[in-house]
């Protein structure tokens, strides 16, 4: 299918349902993320988009979570139904973790220091003095300044925007292939979020990792991301070239986010909302697209066929029976 | 009178000390005229919220003086006409509802206290009022802990409109929706706006949320204003650093879909 030249993409998930509690069931669904890709998932809350993080880093059972079926290749190796100790090995030094709220999860009575020692530890036992010049250097790659004075602190001394480049810090410890980050930016200060995100960007190129974040906020993934996965009531929706999504959505629904984005409406005029609200998950199982109620373009086919997903332009797929109409449109 | 009024809202040389730490706004000046609809922008800890309750007399300031319409909000009484006149949403529609009480009651409640109507004309009052921003059905009879997010905000801004407000001071009304139904809020205050003739105070840290809805424009920072102007101006010629590092991160976001990888980012101290 590919050449063999290209290196394997690092995550290909096909087919991936997984699942929380008795309701929430994600799925199935496909996720490509290619070597050396930045990847953002778009979704609203409740849309499945955190779990999809938990999947992918085989992080579901700590919450209570499982993966239910499909595959989940991660560098062509098959780690759906792989048990714990086959995750932990998978993740050491190739999957790295922020989960959300991140800004909260520094150990506030530890210093900077002795946190990032201990992580340094567990990824390979290293001397003290080896740790602490590890940790030096990795606080300079995501741009701290005064690194001694950082590394001495404790968390509530450090602003959220620095906490936030601990964490990622912390994150690049093992030298990961994949980071995946949710919310990375969600509750730090507007231009803090920019430069958190334009770090992401330039720590990813610099490595060569690949990085999967997962936000709320589709202008700014998209003002780092190669590619868009936008993300509706446990389905993938749209997935494709950031720019082509931007500038073709083919879903109706990624279409609405960027109808109800101020920055992308003249000022004072309505912004052509998206009536309603998303599915909750308890009628995820009805027949039909979940989309359909708050959908413009929905006829009746629509509430009783689940649409598959379809290419819709190079690179690009769509679960939307109209999706025609809405790229015409 | 009219001359009075031309003048909403009112700060002079505000400042509002807590007990311990600098001030959280210091010497602050703003006059909001009525009709207009004002942004104040700034990240958290700048003292927007604070300012936001001195506007509206919620806070009595530690030095300088809040006016509205013309009068000292200490000589403002609990039942005069400028304390309802004054409306106030905030970011958690949930805290400020009585989990007890159906939206449907919840702004009957306000009709019947502010117009002093009988319950019955006053349910009615409600639900037309509900209605006008967008809830009917079986929605206005639920109980607050089954409403989304929305939902509850409008109910919040409905019970705030049964005051009849001449100007409603919104912090962070939408910081906690999501975007497709921020759009749906931020549609309700543009259509109040222009309907009620309303006079819209609006904080938030996005920037493009305020430039949406607003017409000037203040940034805060550090407890102070750094600049203030038409949004229009702010945001093609912003003259402080800080209004500038605001509007690049605007920028960044509307600015579809490039990469870029070229800008220098600024190293955290």
């Amino acid at each position: 299918m590919s050449p063999a030249t290209t290196p394997p993409p690092v995550i290909a998930a096909r087919e991936l349902r997984f699942s929380i509690g008795e309701t929430v069931a994600i799925g199935p669904l496909d996720l490509t993320v290619p070597a050396g890709a930045m990847v953002g998932i778009v979704g609203e809350t409740g849309s499945g988009k955190s779990l999809m993080c938990r999947a992918l880093t085989g992080l579901l059972p700590s919450i209570g979570g499982s993966l239910d079926g499909g595959s989940l290749r991660f560098e062509g190796e098959e780690l759906a139904g792989a048990d714990a100790r086959r995750w932990a090995s998978a993740r050491r030094g190739r999957i790295g973790f922020m989960p959300q709220a991140s800004l909260s999860s520094l150990n506030p009575v530890r210093r900077i220091g002795a946190q990032m020692r201990e992580t340094l530890r567990l990824t390979g036992s290293r001397s003290r003095g080896a740790c602490d010049r590890r940790a030096a250097e990795l606080l300079a790659l995501v741009r701290l300044r005064d690194v001694p004075r950082v590394l001495r602190s404790y968390p509530h001394e450090l602003s959220g925007g620095m906490r936030q480049r601990v964490m990622l810090a912390l994150a690049l410890v093992g030298e990961p292939r994949l980071l995946v980050a949710d919310e990375p930016t969600t509750a730090l200060d507007a231009t803090i979020q920019a430069e958190v995100l334009q770090l992401l960007r330039q720590v990813q190129e610099r490595s060569g990792m690949s990085v999967v974040i997962v936000s709320h906020d589709l202008r700014s993934l998209s003002s780092v991301c190669d590619t868009i996965v936008v993300m509706y009531a446990g389905r993938v929706v749209e997935s494709g070239p950031t720019a082509t999504v931007l500038a073709r959505p083919s879903h109706p629904y990624t279409r609405g986010l960027l109808a109800s984005d101020p920055a992308l409406t003249p000022r004072g005029t309505p912004l052509r909302a998206i009536e309603g609200r998303p599915l909750p998950a308890d009628e995820w199982g009805a027949p039909g697209c979940r989309f359909a109620p708050r959908c413009g373009f929905a006829t009746a086919d629509c509430t009783t066929t689940d649409p598959p997903p379809e290419p819709t332009a190079p690179g690009t797929q769509a679960a939307c029976l109209h999706w025609k109409e809405v790229v015409g449109a | 009178m009219s001359e009075q009024r031309s003048i909403a809202l009112d700060a002079r040389e505000v400042t509002v000390s807590y007990a311990r730490g600098a001030p959280a706004i210091a010497g602050v000046s703003l006059a909001i005229p009525a009709g207009a609809a004002v942004g104040i922008v700034g990240e958290s800890g700048s003292g927007k919220s604070t300012l936001a309750r001195v506007l509206v007399g919620e806070r009595a300031p530690t030095a300088g003086e809040a006016r509205v319409f013309g009068r000292r909000w200490s000589e403002v009484g609990r039942r005069d006409r400028e304390r309802r006149a004054v409306q106030m949403v905030f970011q958690d529609p949930y805290g400020a509802l009585n989990p007890r009480m159906t939206p449907l009651e919840t702004v009957a409640e306000a009709v019947e206290v502010v117009r002093g109507q009988p319950r019955r004309a006053a349910l009615a009052a409600a639900e037309e009022l509900l209605d006008h921003v967008g809830l009917g059905g079986a929605v206005v009879t639920r109980r607050p802990r089954s409403l989304s997010g929305g939902q509850r905000q409008r109910v919040v801004i409905a019970r705030a409109l049964a005051c009849e407000p001449e100007v409603l001071v919104a912090d962070e009304p939408t910081s906690a929706l999501d975007v497709s139904v921020q759009a749906q809020i931020l549609n309700l205050l543009l259509r109040l706006r222009r309907e009620r003739e309303l006079t819209l105070v609006l904080i938030s840290h996005d920037i493009a949320v305020v430039e949406h809805l607003t017409d000037e424009v203040v940034v805060m920072l550090n407890g102070g204003v750094v600049e203030s102007g038409p949004v229009e101006r702010v945001l093609t010629d912003p003259h402080e650093p800080y209004t500038r590092r605001l509007v690049d991160a605007f920028h960044m976001r509307a600015t579809p879909p490039a990469v870029r990888t070229d800008s220098p980012i600024e190293e955290q101290r």
